[in-house]
């Protein structure tokens, strides 16, 4: 009787291992990016965390590749865009886009500046806090790149490094 | 009770399994070999080493600025030699591990023509008004194109003794020097 008291526990035990295991490979970070970063990209069909081959293909080139301090990019230059990319994965961290038939949180390249504020403020983006091209939500950064402090003439998206 | 035994031990490694399955992302389709090492050519390919170098060569000839090695810096840092050395490297990047004493004002890694207003306002702020002053510009390693339009930058803004330190934050990390955090 004793001994099938342990062995339920010990069940029990590793069943919740199994299920808090699984439950984990899918929550938190990579979730947030899947749920609600990765639908608000619309850089060419390029999404975070989207394997290499992907990302040529959906570029339809190589493109040139250089490398990072936190991993390796390739620029497509004929696109307007580079995407960095995590060293160990092989796997997209970045996207940045100077191209105006792309948006990131429906920042368009090219737009005023004041406007994608707008944009980053409704989605709920934090403001860094000496940068004010710089804004955090979750585990992202969206970034604007503007060379007159008028317009937004590029965004990047990236995942916090490690 | 062997049969039980047996059917334990399959959930345990099965649950060990799904655990380990966490943390990684190899099976990812597409996904490239995994390489951690950061630089030039994290993979040794020579083709990158020459690559990077003739680049190299061409900014530095066509930027006419000096350049001073890792171990060389290193001694003028411990001389305290009177100088200002800017880290070009993103924000993070630097918060993470910089040179001791370096500041920071990131420039882009492609060409000038990329460095906004505000980047090229914040690395002259950097540099003062002294144009004697020795000024020393790093980023991240010799494929890193950031340190040379910072050179550049020093150089039109009339500073003469501007340095441009090849290999990096990188090349001072492998040299096992303090990093400032």
């Amino acid at each position: 009787m004793k001994n099938r008291k342990i062995l339920l526990f010990v069940w029990a035990a590793l069943i919740l291992i199994m299920v808090a295991g699984l439950a984990g490979c899918g929550s938190s970070a990579s979730s947030f990016i899947d749920k609600e970063a990765n639908p608000n990209i619309n850089v060419l069909g390029i999404k975070l965390n989207m394997a290499e081959s992907k990302v040529h293909e959906s570029a339809g080139s190589q493109g040139e590749k250089a490398m990072c301090i936190y991993g390796y990019e390739y620029e497509y230059a004929d696109k307007l865009i580079n995407i960095g990319f995590k060293s160990d994965k092989g796997i997209v961290r970045r996207i940045t886009t100077k191209n105006p038939d792309t948006t990131i949180y429906g920042i368009k390249p090219g737009t005023e500046l004041a406007e994608a504020y707008a944009k980053i403020d409704a989605n709920g983006f934090t403001k860094d806090d000496i940068s004010k091209y710089r804004f955090y939500k979750d585990n992202i950064i969206l970034s604007i790149i503007s060379m007159k402090g008028t317009n937004a003439d590029g965004v990047t998206i990236e995942i916090k490094p490690d | 009770m062997k049969k039980k035994a047996l059917i334990l031990m399959m959930v345990l490694v099965l649950s060990l399994s799904v655990l380990a399955g966490c943390g990684s992302t190899a099976n990812k389709e597409g996904a490239v070999p995994a390489v951690t090492k950061v630089g030039t050519a994290p993979d040794g390919s020579e083709i990158a080493i020459e690559k990077a170098t003739i680049k190299f060569m061409k900014d530095a000839n066509a930027g006419k600025y000096k350049l001073v090695s890792t171990e060389e810096l290193k001694t003028w840092i411990d001389q305290k030699k009177d100088m200002i050395i800017i880290d070009t490297m993103p924000a993070d990047s630097f918060a993470k591990g910089r040179i001791p004493g370096a500041v920071n004002a990131e420039l882009p890694k492609t060409v000038m023509k990329d460095a906004t207003d505000e980047q090229k306002a914040a690395f002259i702020k950097l540099l003062g008004t002294d144009k004697s002053k020795t000024i020393v510009v790093y980023c991240g390693f010799v494929g890193c194109a950031r340190s040379d339009l910072g050179a550049v930058i020093a150089l039109e803004q009339g500073f003469t003794n501007v340095y441009r330190v090849p290999g990096g934050i990188v090349a001072w990390q492998e040299a096992k020097y303090t990093v400032e955090k």
